[in-house]
């Protein structure tokens, strides 16, 4: 079988777990898929955005939109370099993850969307589409992933083609922060807020899927600590739990670890040797660690979120925790401005030593 | 251009021999002739150039250290005799210190000789007129041709040219190795050649001028061949690690020798000097001597002052001897010897070609910075730099040469200024610099894209699931092959427990009640972390013993597609598709069951251990029975 | 002859539109047909009056806020000089950030200034003043380039016996010196309340929606007198609650749609910063994250919250702005969220720490 995060996902409108206000939403727009507005949803990562919009996708064309294959697509760029791009499809949408693109994205936005947009959707008798009376929705969705990392250049072909194409695409933004999208677009969507499920409700979902696949749960508590420890992720949550089970025989005690992936206890590490060992070769060991990590794709913002906010727990002093916040906002800005992330986590790093010094 | 200028040199050189036989060389020397004679218009008085003029004719003329000379004579002389495992001779070193040069001036002392020699027992005459060194020409090839197949060609016409018609194959002009694909069909011709069956194949010189080239693309900074034009990056480590090759690095050209050679010219050419010049030669050549370690350059810029009007005093016009990375990453942190005043440096610095690169340069000061006294300096230093690093990063992001250079700027004055406030230690020597690890990382990156195209495809096709790069590379990268890996061994067992059992509707129902075990298949699924584990990316020039990197990279998405789509055709033949499909309408029914596990506090490292599945296969698994008494 | 074929179509016209009007965003719906519709811009308005009746048309510039009128007014003024049919063939309009380069100003602009004057039919001459000259519209002017303003430059000089441009913007200092120069200014202000409400009463009225107290004031509370993001907000909550029982648009539904930020929460945070204790903050600031929302946002309305604060020092304000400013740059920047929030919630409790 599949891993239990995609066992349990739930597949339609109806069976989404958490958060029943955005379900209504959701709900209501599939009433009259011919109305469907491009969407935004923006919610922090795992808190279902993707599951929403899948499930909104198939109460709109019917169970194909889980029909999904994969096609590699070549792009051309002005400097002639190849560029190999995965578009995922279903006979009815879309999908596009623009960070594969890096700073070519709004070539192959304009391509691709093109082409999908000249290609008229003529299938439209089977499905519910053929019950809300032929003409229904002749246009195609279109998933933009983590919009939030397409560049400024490309968001404008993006509103352009909006505009330009409304007739027979319907754009899905997905992103995490809204910050980052310009005006116009936001002006262009409807916005969803998608809120991760709280940690009742995490706790609650977990335990469903431990019942499902006869997990033995000693105490609740195990549960929470998971919740806790995801912070609202419910993909990392599901398959924490999952890696914990098949650890422990299915039997999940008080006292059984926490599984917690490999670069986050790396980082871990590293808050602790910034705090504890403040030296000038302690600076030159956490290079080579987040080199590793970089070597892993391990995004640096990722980076930087996790190692400030565990120095920020590490650390006992109020001044301190607020030196440790600044630098990290600080250099978090540049990563965002600059192109090479090592110099701004070497930076932070020394910062923070620094600032541990006084 | 300095290519240019060495070609053209060779080229004059050829013209000095014999005319060759072949069609498109004589073509080649009637372009030669042309272009000659136009330089000849334009500067009636100065006919010929000195560097050509006074090329050695003898090996003993070449400006080279006796024993450099030895070195390659040693070489040379079994591989034209045909007694050496040698196959291809490969000389490195900057430009115009002598390295063609010496090949060709020994190539017509030594073939003649041999070839007389082993020409006499067939008594074949009339080769006398054979050039002793064929040169590979990359401009001169037929329309149609590829320059790769071009380059294989000729090797393979030259494969002949031992025995009676001996010669000694140059390579000087490389084919456009900058295309990927035309420079993997050279290392692989290259190859071929390394790994030839045939006793007998002329000798075959490489002579390559390595230098640091600057690359227009600010993204494409990687050690890689457009940066560094090296051996190792234009051969490929495969052809530099074959024991049929052997390499002789060339230094600058000695100064001692360099500056006599030039006295010896000017003496020649006394004559030809405007008047008061010749007086001040002396200077002049010992300033050239100093700055410039190219003796065509150095011959080159003594002509143009002695013949010309330029002042007396004017600055020497050699070729700027360009800083390595490393000799500038030194001065910056370490200041000049030389130039005492650091602004004054940090200005010729930026003045020089060297720092062109401005990432490498500056991953280079990131990666060196903390040698400095062996670590021993205070953090706020380590901030500060590492600030004024992480501040150019943002300035350099508008691709304006003036934004590049103020960028580069920055750190480096800032660097200095940090340093130059902490006292230097003494004692501790100059640590070893390392090219910055930043290349490294980039292709360990793509690998891991290529890792994650696999598990991506592979998860897609199997399980009909498509997860996006970020998530793979946070979270499914670790968690799936974590949790495959369990149930793989957990099929072990069972499977282990299975076959202990006798009754075959025993065994059906522990299959059906275990079918999310069994579904995971090693061949098929990925097991292992993604991308291999976290360690530590260590500095250091290594970057070229990791081979499997190589061929990874180079791999496309279409390609690990196609492999993926390949190999889940053989699973689902082998596959018990009928088990899963039975189950899946079980699983609904099934009430819940507890697993009786008990916890044993096993660890699950040693997995291919019999005994240990014995003792599994002793506990119970998710029983069957349970599962019908509870219903 | 011709007179009937016109007929003909104009009667089709209508039924077309009225199949496409569901979908049509009723800022397009509810554009002002005529100069006088034209809402809160009496003095731009009056002016353009007279050129009707003059005849006489200057270059213009257009500038101002978002959502304030400008590409309704010049819509309508063509629309009003030349009638429906000319229109098409005496008006350029290019309104995309993107196709403005040089040579989008040598090649479309520079050949549409070239051609003569059609000449109109009689019909459309008794009706409109049909001046004999044409108009180009370029919208969003300020996203040229300098190059390509420049070359515009030539080109409005050259042909400005038979053309007349306007250039519409947002900020005028955008605009070449020299380009504005030849430009007779407008200045469209941004719209106060009560005009604006009436026109959302308008369009709510048109469309029969039904909504709570105070909903339409706060649409134009969040839209800060752009009412073009006015409008097409109330458009989006009206799709929302269509098919809810009843379907009454509520301050809530506009809240999430705007993706602001209830106003207990913002309470509670500024309470949290207030209460200095930065272990507590920062897990609000998680939860807040938690939640999905939007970073800006929260930044915006706590700027809203501090400056509105009477209590607090202006020497408070003058720090606290510098701060919010930092922060909404980082954010803008790209900065991740959760980071920058929590900085800013932080640093203003060390504002309130150090007894300011």
């Amino acid at each position: 079988m599949s891993l239990w995060v995609d066992k349990y996902r739930p597949k339609s409108l109806e069976t989404l777990s958490h958060n029943e206000r955005l379900t209504h939403l959701l709900q209501s727009l599939a009433v009259e898929p011919r109305d469907l507005p491009h969407l935004l949803f923006y919610g922090p990562n795992g808190a279902g955005k993707k599951t929403r919009c899948m499930s909104l996708l198939n109460s709109i064309f019917g169970s194909n939109v889980y029909k999904l294959k994969i096609d590699v697509r070549q792009f051309t760029t002005p400097s002639n370099r190849k560029l190999e791009l995965n578009v995922v499809s279903s006979p009815s949408h879309l999908e596009l993850t623009p960070s594969d693109m890096g700073n070519n994205d709004r070539i192959v936005i304009q391509e691709l969307l093109k082409e999908v947009a000249q290609m008229e959707q003529v299938d439209f008798q089977t499905g519910p589409a053929a019950e809300t009376g032929g003409l229904a929705h002749r246009y195609k969705c279109v998933i933009i992933n983590e919009a939030d990392s397409l560049t400024r250049d490309a968001q404008a072909a993006l509103r352009r083609t909006m505009e330009k194409y409304s007739r027979n695409i319907r754009f899905i933004l997905l992103c995490e922060s809204m910050s980052n999208i310009i005006a116009p677009i936001k002006s262009r969507c409807l916005l969803v807020r998608t809120p991760a499920p709280s940690a009742q409700e995490t706790v609650e979902i977990l335990s469903k899927v431990a019942k499902n696949e006869r997990v033995s749960v000693e105490n609740d508590s195990i549960l929470h600590a998971i919740s806790e420890n995801c912070g609202g992720n419910l993909r990392k949550a599901i398959l924490t739990l999952e890696s914990m089970a098949l650890n422990n025989e299915m039997a999940l005690k008080i006292t059984s670890p926490l599984i917690r992936p490999d670069w986050v206890v790396v980082i871990l590490k590293m808050a602790n040797r910034v705090i504890k060992d403040r030296t000038v070769s302690s600076i030159v060991e956490c290079r080579s660690i987040l080199y590793d990590l970089l070597a892993h794709c391990i995004p640096a913002k990722v980076i930087i979120q996790e190692l400030a906010f565990a120095l920020v727990q590490g650390v006992p002093k109020d001044e301190h925790k607020k030196g440790v916040i600044y630098w990290a906002s600080i250099f978090d800005e540049r990563l965002c401005l600059g192109n090479k992330p090592i110099y701004h986590l070497e930076g932070f790093i020394a910062r923070v030593m620094c600032e541990l010094e006084s | 251009m300095k290519r240019t200028l060495s070609s053209l040199s060779s080229q004059i050189n050829e013209m000095r021999g014999t005319v060759s036989p072949k069609d498109n060389d004589t073509v080649a020397v009637k372009r030669q002739n042309l272009s000659l004679e136009r330089s000849a218009f334009k500067r009636p008085q100065a006919a010929e150039e000195w560097c050509a003029k006074y090329g050695p004719v003898h090996s003993t003329d070449l400006v080279l250290h006796k024993r450099k000379l030895r070195d390659v004579r040693d070489l040379l002389e079994p591989m034209i005799r045909g007694e050496s495992s040698c196959r291809i001779l490969l000389l490195t070193g900057p430009a115009g210190c002598s390295k063609s040069s010496c090949i060709k001036l020994l190539a017509e002392e030594l073939v003649t000789q041999y070839r007389w020699k082993s020409a006499s027992t067939f008594s074949v005459s009339s080769n006398s007129g054979d050039p002793c060194c064929i040169e590979y020409d990359g401009s001169n090839f037929p329309l149609g041709v590829s320059k790769g197949d071009h380059f294989d060609q000729f090797l393979m016409e030259s494969r002949y040219r031992t025995g009676s018609n001996l010669a000694v194959l140059l390579i000087e002009d490389l084919p456009n190795i900058f295309n990927l694909s035309t420079r993997t069909q050279f290392q692989q011709s290259l190859l071929r050649w390394l790994c030839n069956g045939e006793p007998h194949l002329p000798p075959l010189v490489i002579s390559l001028s390595e230098c640091e080239l600057q690359a227009g693309d600010n993204s494409n900074n990687t050690f890689g061949i457009d940066t560094q034009f090296i051996a190792e990056t234009v051969l490929g480590f495969e052809v530099l690690a074959h024991p049929g090759l052997q390499r002789i690095k060339f230094n600058p050209i000695n100064k001692t020798l360099l500056k006599k050679h030039l006295n010896d010219i000017s003496i020649r050419e006394q004559q030809s000097f405007t008047p008061r010049k010749w007086e001040h030669r002396g200077e002049f050549v010992s300033s050239v001597v100093e700055h410039c370690g190219d003796i065509r350059s150095a011959t080159g810029a003594l002509q143009l002052w002695a013949t010309s009007s330029l002042p007396i005093f004017s600055k020497n016009h050699t070729r700027e001897q360009s800083i390595s990375l490393f000799q500038s990453l030194g001065r910056v942190m370490y200041g000049s010897s030389d130039i005492t005043d650091d602004n004054q440096m940090v200005n010729d610095l930026m003045l020089s070609n060297g720092l062109n690169m401005n990432d490498v340069f500056k991953l280079g000061l990131l990666e060196n910075y903390s040698a400095f006294n062996k670590h021993d300096f205070p953090l706020r230093s380590a901030a500060e730099i590492t600030g004024s690093l992480s501040l150019s990063d943002t300035m350099s992001v508008e691709f304006s040469a003036k934004s590049l250079a103020e960028a580069t700027e920055y750190p480096l004055r800032a660097v200095r200024d940090t340093f130059s406030r902490n006292k230097k230690d003494e004692r501790s020597s100059h640590n070893k610099s390392y090219f910055p690890r930043d290349s490294k990382v980039r292709k360990m990156c793509r690998n891991f894209e290529v890792d994650v195209d696999k598990f991506s495809y592979t998860t897609m096709k199997r399980y009909g699931c498509w997860y996006s790069f970020r998530n793979v590379a946070l979270y499914f990268s670790y968690f799936a092959p974590f949790i495959r890996k369990r149930r793989n061994f957990k099929k072990k067992s069972l499977q282990h427990y299975i076959s202990s059992l006798d009754s075959p509707s025993d065994r059906e129902a522990l299959i059906a009640a275990n079918s999310d075990i069994f579904e995971c298949d090693e061949q098929v699924d990925i097991l292992s972390r993604v991308g291999g584990d976290l360690s530590l990316v260590t500095a250091g020039q290594d970057a070229f013993g990791e081979r499997d990197l190589k061929s990874r990279y180079t791999s496309s998405k279409t390609l690990v597609l196609q492999r993926v789509v390949a190999q889940n055709f053989t699973f689902n033949e082998v596959s018990t598709g009928e088990l899963t499909e039975v189950n899946v309408a079980d699983e609904l029914l099934d009430p819940i069951i507890n697993s009786d596990d008990e916890d044993d506090g096993i660890s699950f490292e040693d997995e291919d251990d019999d005994t240990f599945y014995d003792m599994l296969a002793s506990q119970s698994p998710r029983k069957p029975t349970t599962n019908s008494t509870r219903n | 002859m011709s007179e009937g074929f016109f007929a003909k179509r104009q009667k089709t016209a209508p039924k077309q539109a009225s199949n496409i009007d569901d979908s049509k965003p009723w800022v397009e719906k509810y554009r002002p047909k005529k100069l006088e519709d034209v809402a809160a811009q009496d003095h731009t308005v009056t002016v353009l009056q007279k050129t009707l009746k003059s005849a006489n048309l200057p270059h213009m510039l257009f500038y101002g806020p978002p959502g304030t009128g400008k590409t309704s007014t010049i819509l309508a003024l063509t629309k009003e000089l030349y009638g429906p049919t000319l229109v098409k063939s005496r008006v350029l309009e290019l309104n995309a950030s993107d196709e403005r380069g040089i040579a989008i100003v040598r090649d479309k602009i520079k050949s549409f200034a070239r051609l003569t004057v059609s000449k109109p039919s009689t019909s459309d001459l008794e009706k409109y003043p049909c001046p004999p000259y044409k108009i180009i519209i370029l919208d969003e002017a300020d996203s040229m380039t300098s190059d390509a303003q420049s070359a515009l430059r030539r080109t409005m000089e050259n042909y400005s016996n038979v053309t007349r441009f306007c250039l519409i913007c947002n900020y005028v200092t955008r605009i070449i010196d020299p380009l504005a120069s030849r430009c007779s200014k407008f200045r469209f202000k941004r719209l106060d309340s009560t005009n604006a409400l009436s026109r959302l009463q308008y369009v709510s009225s048109q469309e029969s929606l039904q909504y709570e107290d105070n909903v339409l004031e706060k649409i134009l509370d969040i839209s800060e007198g752009d009412l073009r993001r006015a409008i097409m907000l109330l458009q989006s909550s009206s799709k929302i609650v269509k098919h809810l029982e009843p379907p009454v648009i509520s301050n809530l539904t506009v809240d999430e749609l705007a993706g602001t930020v209830p106003s207990d929460l913002i309470s509670t945070l500024t309470s949290k910063i207030a209460g200095m204790d930065f272990s507590d903050i920062m897990k609000f600031v998680a939860d807040l994250e938690r939640s999905g929302w939007s970073g800006s946002a929260v930044v915006n309305q706590l700027h809203e919250y501090y400056i509105n604060n009477e209590q607090l020092t202006s020497k408070f304000k003058n720090k606290l702005s510098w701060l919010i400013f930092d922060t909404d740059s980082k954010l803008t920047n790209g900065g991740n969220e959760h980071i920058q929030l929590a900085n800013l919630a932080i640093s203003v409790a060390d504002l309130y720490r150090k007894g300011m």
